[in-house]
């Protein structure tokens, strides 16, 4: 067993090592470059043959109205591979709550209680208890802000839900949020649902062209729909279309996601009895 | 060789985690060892799309089109669901190795219920 492992271990390791050769240097240009002599100048690379990411790089903001090309690839061009992405970040969060509420009795943790900042549970110190009331506003601040800017600077729902999520392990950890585990999951269940429901009901709006199609891009300008020519601009936040909408959903869907992971993860850490 | 050195790091990455997931005992170091694994393959994704002197791909406050050099953006797209699944599935492994230490009092992968000795 033991050399198996190691036979496919040494095996994998040497083809990966051997297929390193055929890999074009780091930031060089790939492929023939004489097969593109009459393209141009790509905004990429000039000799670079990625036709697809330069066909992105040039019409996501003619088509889609969006300055930040990656959001306007995860969820216009690639809507549908997000839609799956978010319905794998749901399922997780359903099976990991389903299992972890196998783990402690419902009644050991269903009273209600949210601490003051004057009461102390005895193991956070001061200092803990009033920096988290402190960091908090600012971290959900943040995190908004990534979601909504998501068309036009880095961040988009994923990363601004993950941030608004790292607020509520502050409050688990400075033990702001104690003993309403139920009442929390009930809640943030809620508006994880919510989310993966806009989502799906954006997708159906445009559902008379295809599924998930931007509908609002080229629009009214009041509905995010102004248009952005090609090249760089100081960002404008009624453009994009359908993307801020979308970012919202996701972000909404992933904080709260996240939030039920490390709501539930903390309890059972917290609340754990011995096995028998 | 020295052009490849983020390559080498990729396979590097690989290597690690590999053989910690096929040579440790502890579940938690395997989980350990797949999100190991999982940033090498980040990281070759990272490699293959960058492009000399290239910005991110986002033109809010961009430099003018003439001087204008992007990084693919595909890569990072595809980075991007492959960080929030790799979180998720983490999550759920380390919810499996909670459950497994209750059932078996060990996280160790040779004494669990059920395993026979093949060394």
């Amino acid at each position: 067993m033991k050399l198996a492992s190691f036979l496919s271990l040494v095996l994998i390791t040497g083809f990966l090592f051997v297929s390193i050769n055929k890999l074009h240097p780091v930031g060089s240009p790939m492929g023939n470059p004489d097969a593109l002599k009459d393209r141009g100048t790509a905004v990429t690379d000039i000799k670079n043959v990625s036709t697809m990411d330069d066909y992105y790089l040039r019409n996501s903001q003619t088509e889609t109205g969006s300055n930040n090309v990656v959001a306007s690839i995860v969820f216009d061009y690639r809507g549908f591979d997000t839609l799956g992405e978010a319905t794998v970040l749901f399922l997780v969060v359903t099976s990991i709550s389903m299992l972890l509420s196998l783990l402690y009795k419902r009644e050991d943790v269903d009273d209600y209680e949210f601490r003051k900042p004057n009461e102390f549970p005895g193991d956070v110190s001061r200092i803990i208890s009033y920096g988290s009331y402190l960091l908090y506003p600012l971290i959900i601040t943040f995190g908004v802000y990534l979601v909504i800017h998501g068309h036009l600077s880095p961040g988009g729902g994923f990363q601004g839900g993950a941030v608004m999520a790292s607020g509520t392990a502050l409050l688990l950890v400075s033990a702001l949020i104690t003993r309403h585990v139920h009442r929390t999951r009930r809640i943030f269940s809620f508006f994880e649902s919510l989310g993966l429901t806009i989502f799906i009901s954006m997708g159906f709006a445009g559902i008379g062209t295809t599924f998930l199609y931007n509908f609002l891009a080229q629009g009214s300008a009041s509905l995010f729909g102004r248009a952005i020519p090609f090249g760089p601009n100081p960002g404008y936040l009624n453009s994009g279309g359908m993307l801020p909408v979308l970012s919202f959903a996701i972000g909404v869907e992933v904080f709260f996601g996240l939030s039920i992971i490390l709501v539930s993860l903390f309890h059972v850490a917290r609340h754990r009895k011995d096995p028998e | 060789m020295s052009d490849f050195f983020l390559y080498v790091t990729v396979v590097l990455l690989i290597f690690f985690g590999l053989s910690a997931v096929l040579f440790k005992r502890n579940l938690i170091k395997i989980v350990i060892a797949l999100n190991i694994l999982e940033a090498g393959v980040n990281l070759f994704f990272i490699s293959i799309a960058y492009r000399p002197e290239g910005t991110a791909p986002i033109f809010t406050l961009a430099p003018e089109l003439e001087k204008l050099r992007m990084v693919l953006p595909t890569p990072q797209a595809l980075i991007l669901t492959n960080i929030v699944i790799g979180f998720a599935t983490t999550a759920l492994m380390l919810v499996f190795a909670v459950f497994t230490y209750r059932n078996n009092g060990t996280l160790d992968i040779r004494n669990l219920k059920g395993v026979e000795d093949h060394d």
